[in-house]
């Protein structure tokens, strides 16, 4: 027997979990659409495109692999690049083990495989309110969002062809735009953004400096290294070494 | 698509699928120390900007469309700091590229 969901009936939670995906939908199907299109543009076959949308399921480090690929990186190279831009989800995962207590192992199998950023933040706000994840209202969540992610990649690589050269240098722009936007959206929820702010200025001053020794994706992954360790250390050094309030 | 593709993306998958599953099937809440959730948290910082530097650099170097990638990138983060909203920074990036077509 699940996690108890009170007197919910499960089609209704599902439902209500499907309602709670729909402000999320609509940057889906942008961002999924221009990962299909991007993928298809750039030379990836569609069987390539939709093994990652469905396999990968993690839009930065859908693009990522493109980025890396692209350029002809190491196998080596491509996996810590995704990684570490998804070793986030280690943190998120953690936080929400704390709802699953007392369900089955292929409910939180399911849970984890579906976890995104998107997803995480919708969840955070129900379990903040209702105290629990029940696993239909979850379920409804999740399968929503991977839907709409596989059918907005499929349509974008079947549109692909028809999009004009002009508009596909803007369609490239988009894998940019919503780094950008990640960014700066971690800026905001970060607790401590002026070392957020130095992180980034430590990752971009490695990253420019690498590239004088090595190629831009072994860069890159330095720079990530490089820069989290640095801010680490001074954040550590500065928060330990100040008075406690 | 080649076997060596698809092997890499069924590597990438699995790697993912772990970082995500792991903690969740284990009931891990663990508590990392503070300095390993600390490197932690500025993980995104660090690597989304590398990424992002990663990209103009390229971009730069290899295309005439400079000023637009650079506008585009401003305006993008300027959007975002308004807004928002991921939704609305992909839009307005691509916006710019979208009128320095129909005006140049």
């Amino acid at each position: 027997m699940s996690a108890p969901e009170g007197t919910v009936l499960p089609l209704t939670a599902f439902k209500n979990g499907v309602i709670a995906c729909a402000p999320t939908i609509l940057g889906y199907w942008c961002i999924g659409f221009a990962c299909g299109a991007i993928g298809i543009i750039s030379g990836f076959s569609l069987s390539a495109e939709m093994a990652l949308t469905v396999f990968l399921y993690a839009g930065g480090a859908h693009f990522l692999f493109y980025s890396l690929w692209l350029a002809g990186a190491e196998t080596l190279a491509i996996v810590t690049g995704v990684f570490l831009i998804n070793v986030r989800y280690v943190l998120m995962s953690s936080y929400l083990a704390r709802f699953f207590k007392g369900t089955l192992l292929w409910e939180r199998f399911i849970h984890g495989a579906l976890l995104t950023d998107e997803t995480f933040g919708v969840a955070v706000q129900q379990a903040r309110e209702k105290g629990v994840l029940g696993f239909w209202w979850f379920f409804g969540l999740n399968l929503s969002a991977y839907l709409n992610w596989v059918i907005a990649n499929f349509v974008g690589c079947l549109f692909a062809r028809l999009i004009p050269v002009q508009f596909s240098q803007g369609l490239m722009f988009s894998l940019t735009a919503m780094f950008i936007g990640l960014l700066t959206l971690n800026y905001f929820g970060s607790s401590y953004k002026k070392y957020e702010i130095l992180a980034v200025i430590l990752s971009c001053a490695l990253f420019s400096l690498g590239l004088l020794f090595v190629n831009a994706n072994v860069s890159l992954l330095l720079a990530t290294l490089g820069a989290t360790s640095l801010v680490t250390a001074f954040f550590t050094k500065r928060v330990q070494g100040s008075a406690v309030l | 698509m080649s076997s060596h593709l698809l092997t890499v993306i069924m590597i990438c998958s699995l790697v993912s699928f772990l970082l995500r599953a792991v903690p969740i099937l284990t009931l891990a809440n663990r508590n990392f120390p503070p300095l390993v959730q600390n490197w932690l948290s500025f993980i995104p910082s660090t690597i989304i900007a590398a990424i992002i530097a990663s990209e103009v650099s390229h971009h730069l170097q290899n295309r005439t469309d400079a000023l637009t990638m650079v506008s585009a990138t401003i305006i993008s983060f300027i959007v975002c700091f308004i807004s928002r909203s991921l939704f609305l920074t992909v839009i307005a990036g691509m916006g710019i590229y979208l009128a320095a077509w129909y005006f140049l």
